[in-house]
């Protein structure tokens, strides 16, 4: 009961409160939806189908794995790094001004530090949910709008002459986990490795972290780094040692119950005056 | 009274923790850039030596003028650097102004001394850390780099460590490489100057010290996208054309002239408006 009060006092303020901080990533997911749209128009492939799923694939694509020959410069995938990073960013202030401010006043009232960190935790879990809907539902509306396909059917011809992408056939089950389920967890994953990294050191320095992890991530090609799960160029339905949906997820609940348990350690000990 | 206010501020830009954690994470960068480089040359030095591989063995491609932080386009190490480059330049100081506002400090300064010599000196001094940031460690890396890198003039006839004729100083880059490797340190840091300017600037604004520093982190991001997207040809992101080489188009002088007016039009007119109009209650 007291978890769920957290919990419910986490959303008036941190998703409620803040919800601004959605309207960028409703504003960004236009630009990159009218932005692709555009695209695809001046290719001049009417007869293709241009689906829901094709932009998703472009939001999420990633980066084909790299070599670093002499001459290659490496181009780093903006779209893919905008969308996550913008997810981190999102995260970030919350809930540390809330530890030095009202979160003493919850943590003396609950009488526990445990149930604070945990009600933290589920509203990062809620925010990343709540950011990656809204990605969802903006890219839903204007393709309504802009009369895109809305199937789980795709055109290999748009995947390859703009995102220079050879699929292997989909099924719905795997457009849903590649393109919605492992993007979540996944931004889950990176953010709360970064609340509790939060407890360490200074925000600043857990988002550098958080922009490293991701960022390496689309120039090596190992489940070491994790983002690489949430990039179709990089999974098994783009290339053939590509990164498996199940080792994605159980890499993503790993870090997840890593960065829980190692914030229920640390915020038994830390010094919450001190910082405030 | 200017000068003892910057002063002050130089002080409190080039001593503080916040720069130190910054130089700490760049020269980290700057020493992994150089063991990948010395263990690169040292494969390379001994093919070489033994006679490997008949032919040409475009000894261009492990030049210092191709393989400093800088212009070593393809490592990790350069991509991250540019990457971080915003949070980098804006690190030391350039939260110190939403910091100050913030905590009152701004109130009880602008009472005693002229607004004027307050906000010009923050700027100053956001400006000199913010590019001291970028240009010392591409500075050490280059210095490192020359330790054991032949410096040896590139050539266009390779397919690698070229420029295209038309882009910005690429007859310097032939004939006078180290000159041209210099400009570009100093190029850099005057964007990471005025990087960390913008966070200064944007702290009249936006009372958050996290958003104030990532702000200008995300605009470069958007730039660049719309670099590759909306306006591909010439390179308009701060983050590809602040690198030596050419990443995915060629540079021009004049956007790189277009861009830093545009950096330093929008922070002094900012900070001027702000000199007259800044309200401290």
């Amino acid at each position: 009961m007291r978890l769920y009060r957290l919990i419910r006092y986490d959303i008036k303020n941190g998703i409620s409160g803040r919800s601004y901080l959605y309207a960028p990533a409703a504003i960004l997911c236009s630009v990159f939806t009218v932005s692709f749209y555009m695209s695809v128009q001046s290719m001049n492939i009417e007869d293709e189908k241009f689906t829901i799923v094709n932009l998703f694939l472009y939001f999420f694509e990633g980066k084909e794995p790299f070599s670093p020959e002499l001459g290659n410069a490496f181009v780093f995938p903006v779209v893919w790094l905008f969308i996550f990073l913008y997810s981190a960013f999102l995260t970030l202030n919350y809930p540390y001004s809330n530890l030095t401010g009202f979160g003493i006043q919850a943590i003396t009232r609950t009488k526990s530090r445990n149930l604070w960190w945990l009600s933290k935790c589920c509203w990062v879990f809620l925010a990343t949910c709540l950011y990656f809907a809204v990605w969802y539902i903006v890219s839903l509306l204007l393709s309504v709008i802009l009369h895109i396909d809305l199937s789980f059917q795709y055109s290999e011809r748009i995947c390859a002459l703009l995102l220079d992408m050879q699929l292997q056939p989909m099924q719905p089950g795997s457009v849903w986990m590649s393109l919605v389920v492992l993007p979540v967890m996944i931004s889950v994953a990176v953010n709360l490795l970064q609340l509790c990294l939060g407890l360490f050191f200074d925000r600043m320095y857990c988002f550098i972290v958080s922009a490293v992890i991701l960022f390496a991530s689309t120039y090596f090609q190992t489940p070491l780094l994790i983002g690489n799960f949430a990039m179709v160029k990089r999974s098994v339905i783009y290339q053939e040692n590509g990164m498996d949906v199940k080792q994605g997820i159980i890499a993503s609940v790993l870090v997840i119950i890593l960065s829980i348990g190692a914030g229920i350690w640390r915020i038994r000990k830390y010094d919450i005056l001190k910082k405030s | 009274m200017t000068v003892k206010c910057i002063k002050n501020e130089m002080r409190k830009a080039l001593f503080s923790r916040a720069a130190l954690i910054t130089y700490l994470l760049s020269f980290s960068i700057v020493i992994y850039h150089t063991v990948t480089k010395a263990q690169i040359y040292n494969e390379f030095y001994a093919a070489y030596q033994a006679g490997d591989g008949a032919g040409n063995p475009m000894i261009t491609s492990v030049s210092l003028f191709f393989n400093w932080l800088g212009a070593d386009v393809t490592s990790f190490a350069t991509s991250v650097f540019f990457f971080l480059l915003p949070i980098i330049a804006v690190m030391p100081y350039g939260w110190s102004l939403a910091g100050e506002i913030r905590s009152g400090y701004t109130k009880n300064i602008i009472s005693r001394i002229p607004r004027k010599s307050y906000f010009f000196s923050k700027y100053f001094a956001g400006f000199v850390s913010g590019a001291l940031a970028v240009m010392i460690p591409l500075l050490l890396s280059f210095l490192l780099a020359a330790l054991f890198l032949p410096a040896l003039r590139m050539e266009n006839i390779y397919p690698y460590g070229t420029i295209g004729e038309k882009s910005m100083w690429a007859a310097l880059y032939y004939s006078n490489p180290f000159l041209y490797s210099m400009l570009y340190i100093l190029l850099d840091g005057v964007f990471a100057g005025l990087t960390a300017c913008i966070s200064i600037v944007l702290a009249f604004f936006i009372r958050s010290r996290v958003t104030v520093v990532l702000a200008p982190f995300f605009l470069m991001l958007l730039l660049d996208y719309i670099d590759m997207n909306v306006l591909p040809g010439w390179e308009i992101s701060p983050v590809k054309f602040l690198q030596a080489l050419p990443v995915v188009n060629e540079r021009s002088g004049v956007i790189d002239f277009v861009m830093f007016l545009i950096f330093a039009a929008f922070t002094l007119g900012v900070l001027l408006y702000k000199e007259r109009k800044y309200e401290a209650l």
